[in-house]
């Protein structure tokens, strides 16, 4: 659904993106995770097309970012991590205007509103309403030209833990519906929890991608605390052949109460790959 | 560009500015302010003077004093029955000056009997009616008998350069500052208005969602079907509300539309360069106060560079045609210099305009 090959971006002698290359599967949940100034916001605006690559193709539903903007733009959409809404408007005319810019019918706006729960309060003013409702405006507004490609620009940036968990389980409700997802977040746990597959972006390049669980089984720690009869605890390395033997010893003898393995997690895995946390 | 999004993008922004009062004012004051000119300033019209006049007979003296007088002072003529009916004109003042002639007045200033004809002025200094119809008199007398005058005056009319007083005087003092206001109407649109709903798009990076689904030049030709639907309505709204009728529809509407296109150009250019709305409101009464200042000074009689400064600015040769559109007359004349110097304005700010937007798009 989305192919981005050797793809690169420079303001003036800054490097924004460094001939990254990925591909993204249809009905895929991708995430694309780095620090500010990675490249994230960059390679969204690229694919979204409001922004010319210096280098590279990138490609959309089949269809070039360069030179088919006009049947990329119908198939995607993005919900930004800006709440770009107009404030003096409510959430319905909100919702109505972009429809009328996609040609979509006056129904789908009602579908929507009650979709993302926000149809009793569809007459306020955008500006009266708190951060999460606002968010989920923009996921409506987002849907409204059932897009095939959603890109998500930090989408629980800021919001409230139940706010996000709402957030995240529209994102899931959407991939099970067939939409293909591109995430960024700052949030590991997120990226973790949501995605099918992550790319890790330093420095303007692609430095790992894989699903969340390889990237874990690669670059975490694979660790256990034991917690002994004497109330004591042990870690031990699960690669340690002494380790082992240490185990194997206490299971015998009967010392062993629990096991508590210590799964890396993406946070593990980007510090490793970049050298410090998100 | 897409019609579609440019009509919606535009439909929205109409909608949005009914709950805009930074929208509403600047297109409600310049109305209110046309409204006030033409309720507080009179128009600068022909002198009138009006001539209590009681003759016995029937006489060819007000035809005369007509004659004299040509198009430069209205003359109103009175008839009464006699000489104190024409006193009491003038005391309650319904009369400038009075003219009492005896019977058979014509007909004795044919035959050469000089008779005699009382002048009645009020006292002190006398109005100017009564000064001109007095100095006319003698002219009138020699033209009833056929006698031609001492010497055969020519005259000669010189174009001498416009000065603020003749225009005022050729075409009204409320016209010229209704037209200042019909101009100052179109700056507020153009170099205030837009650049807001602009700014505001890009500032709230409301802009961001629109791209998403249009171009670059689809918001900004919906930003300019905005203007220029408030140009279109609130402009014939100004001219009814003052009465104004150009009497040159055509050359005023030229006026009128190259002002827009080049005023628009000028309002997207800032609207392209400041970042946010509040920065508009610090910067934007630059370019407003160079439009708006020579509208109101074309033609002051002021020093010729500063004159020549001020016509290089659209605004002036605006006004100038604006002036002869709405007078049909050639009161500035050179309608295509006027014309030249928006054009080259116009072409120079969308120069600069798409050379900004290509860049800011790349």
């Amino acid at each position: 659904m989305i192919a981005v090959e050797g793809l690169a971006k420079s303001y003036g002698a800054v490097r924004a993106l460094d001939g990254i290359t990925f591909t993204v599967n249809h009905g895929e949940i991708f995430s694309l995770l780095g620090h500010n100034g990675a490249g994230k916001t960059t390679t969204i605006r690229i694919l979204t097309c409001r922004l010319r690559p210096s280098a590279g193709s990138a490609s959309v539903a089949g269809f070039s970012c360069r030179t088919q903007q006009d049947h990329i733009k119908p198939r995607i959409n993005l919900v930004s991590q800006d709440q770009n809404l107009y404030e003096r408007m409510s959430g319905r005319d909100n919702l109505a205007f972009f429809a009328s810019l996609y040609g979509a019918s006056k129904r789908r706006v009602e579908e929507l509103l009650r979709a993302v729960g926000l149809g009793d309060v569809a007459s306020r003013k955008v500006k009266t309403y708190s951060g999460g409702m606002k968010q989920r405006l923009l996921i409506a507004r987002a849907l409204v030209n059932q897009p095939e490609v959603l890109f998500l620009d930090e989408p629980t940036a800021g919001l409230d833990p139940a706010s996000a968990h709402e957030v995240r389980a529209l994102v899931k409700d959407l991939s099970g519906a067939g939409t293909t997802i591109f995430l960024t977040t700052h949030y590991m746990e997120e990226a973790d929890e949501l995605s099918d597959r992550v790319a890790f972006l330093a420095h303007g390049r692609v430095v790992a991608l894989d699903t969340p669980r390889e990237l874990k089984l690669r670059y975490g720690h694979k660790t256990a605390t034991v917690l002994l009869q004497d109330r004591s605890e042990a870690n031990i390395d699960l690669a340690s052949s002494d380790d082992a033997a240490r185990m194997e010893s206490w299971m015998r003898d009967g010392r062993v109460l629990t096991v508590h393995s210590h799964e890396g997690t993406l946070e593990d895995v980007f510090i490793a790959l970049a050298g410090r946390s998100l | 560009m897409n019609v579609r999004i440019v009509l919606a993008i535009a439909a929205k922004d109409l909608k949005d500015a009914i709950r805009d009062g930074r929208v509403l004012l600047p297109l409600l004051m310049p109305l209110a302010l046309g409204f006030i000119y033409n309720v507080a300033m009179p128009d600068v019209q022909k002198p009138k003077v009006t001539v209590a006049i009681a003759s016995a007979d029937s006489t060819g003296l007000p035809d005369a004093l007509r004659a004299v007088a040509g198009s430069s002072v209205t003359l109103k003529f009175t008839s009464l029955a006699s000489a104190a009916e024409v006193r009491g004109q003038i005391t309650s003042k319904n009369a400038d000056v009075g003219l009492v002639l005896p019977g058979r007045f014509d007909a004795d200033l044919a035959a050469g009997s000089a008779p005699q004809l009382l002048l009645i002025k009020p006292s002190g200094v006398a109005t100017n009616g009564a000064i001109y119809v007095a100095s006319a008199l003698d002219a009138a007398l020699r033209k009833m008998t056929g006698q031609q005058p001492p010497a055969v005056v020519a005259s000669e009319t010189i174009a001498l350069p416009r000065d603020r007083t003749s225009t005022m005087i050729d075409l009204g003092i409320r016209k010229y500052l209704v037209l200042g206001t019909l101009i100052m109407l179109v700056a507020m649109i153009a170099i205030y208005v837009l650049p807001i709903l602009l700014t505001e798009e890009y500032e709230k990076k409301t802009a961001d969602a629109l791209l998403l689904v249009g171009k670059q030049a689809d918001v900004v030709t919906a930003k300019v079907a905005v203007g220029l639907v408030y140009i279109a309505v609130s402009v014939p709204l100004l001219l009814v509300v003052t009465g104004l009728s150009p009497a040159n529809p055509p050359l005023f509407g030229a006026a009128l539309a190259a002002l827009s296109v080049t005023l628009l150009g000028a309002g997207l250019l800032l609207g392209a360069v400041v970042r946010s709305v509040s920065q508009l409101n610090t910067w934007s009464g630059i370019p407003l106060l160079l439009v708006i200042m020579p509208v109101f000074l074309v033609g002051l009689g002021l020093p010729q560079w500063i004159e020549t400064a001020m016509s290089a600015m659209p605004g002036s040769p605006a006004m100038k045609v604006l002036v002869d559109g709405l007078s049909g007359q050639a009161i500035y004349g050179n309608a295509w210099l006027s014309f030249a110097i928006m054009a080259a304005w116009a072409i120079a700010i969308y120069a600069v305009l798409i050379r900004i937007l290509s860049r800011r798009e790349a």
